[in-house]
């Protein structure tokens, strides 16, 4: 009988204390959730400085707020799944946004020569282009005196 | 003469190309909308415990993404706010949204307030969170609803 309430007893104090655990699980992991959800928008920011498209990141990120602020486990395990998936992405985003960036700056740096070359071309050539077009234009005329 | 408007053309079409992305005047959007999602409508008259619906609109013009965080505080008319100082009342909501640059988000808003008051001050604070201290900060927007909150009849 005696055994039978220590058992008993066992029992409740062992599912009292796995409840409490449970509870105290899911506001660690929101926690964890929050910090790598802090992570990977400081991440996302640092793509787009470089010139990274991360639009699409952040309506995962938006996403995963949404789950976060559902809350329970199912939600934030959700919440995670995309945070870690924007986390895996991010690194290829900017390195996309570091190329893009290099391009552009080798397209201004193409048309500042060009327009460079033009003006010394223009410099050079163009008052004796001009003239032999104006020459040209005039070639039929008749100086009357 | 010919030389001095290939340059001109050619350094302002350069400097446009450079410049283009260059934010002059960073700023952040926040606004209360009615329950249909216009500026209006707001409700004035309340029961204790009747739910009202909101909509907050954010938006970010700063050159960057921007992680946003919106307190809602129920204060009353002795209590300060402005754009340096946040409302010193307890939060009643949060709401939170991530936006790049040139993005907006529309966010739904259901409440109810508990307790009965005349002249409450339901006021939407705009904090963004500060990647150099680690934590949100004031930014220095917010928005405000006067409402009269009356008890439930007895």
């Amino acid at each position: 009988m005696r055994a039978a309430l220590k058992l008993a007893l066992l029992v409740i104090v062992l599912s009292v204390a796995s409840t409490g655990q449970s509870v105290v699980y899911s506001q660690s992991q929101e926690d964890d959730v929050r910090n790598s959800l802090v992570e990977a928008f400081e991440a996302v920011r640092e793509a787009e400085s470089v010139g990274g498209e991360v639009s699409g990141l952040l309506e995962d990120l938006n996403e995963a707020l949404r789950l976060i602020e559902a809350g329970g486990e199912g939600n934030l395990a959700g919440a995670e799944e995309k945070i870690e998936s924007v986390l895996a992405v991010v690194p290829v985003v900017r390195s996309q946004g570091i190329v893009s960036t290099r391009n552009q700056q080798i397209v201004i740096g193409v048309v500042l020569g060009l327009v460079a070359v033009s003006a010394v071309v223009v410099w050079r050539l163009g008052p004796r282009f001009f003239w032999s077009l104006w020459l040209r234009s005039k070639s039929g005329w008749r100086v009357m005196v | 003469m010919v030389l001095a408007i290939v340059v001109v053309v050619g350094v302002f079409a350069v400097s446009q190309s450079v410049f283009a992305n260059r934010v002059v005047e960073p700023f952040s959007e926040l606004a209360v909308l009615g329950e249909k999602m216009k500026i209006g409508d707001y409700p004035k008259e309340l029961v204790v415990g009747q739910p009202f619906s909101l909509y907050l609109y954010l938006g970010n013009h700063e050159g960057h993404v921007m992680y946003y965080r919106v307190l809602v505080k129920l204060g009353d008319r002795d209590m300060n706010v402005s754009d340096v100082q946040p409302l010193d009342a307890p939060v009643l909501a949060s709401f939170e949204a991530m936006l790049g640059h040139g993005g907006n988000q529309t966010i739904p808003v259901s409440m109810n307030l508990a307790e009965p008051g005349l002249n409450r001050r339901l006021v939407f604070e705009l904090h963004a969170y500060d990647t150099e201290a680690n934590v949100f900060v004031y930014h220095g927007r917010w928005c405000q609803l006067w409402l009269n909150v009356t008890s439930p009849p007895s």
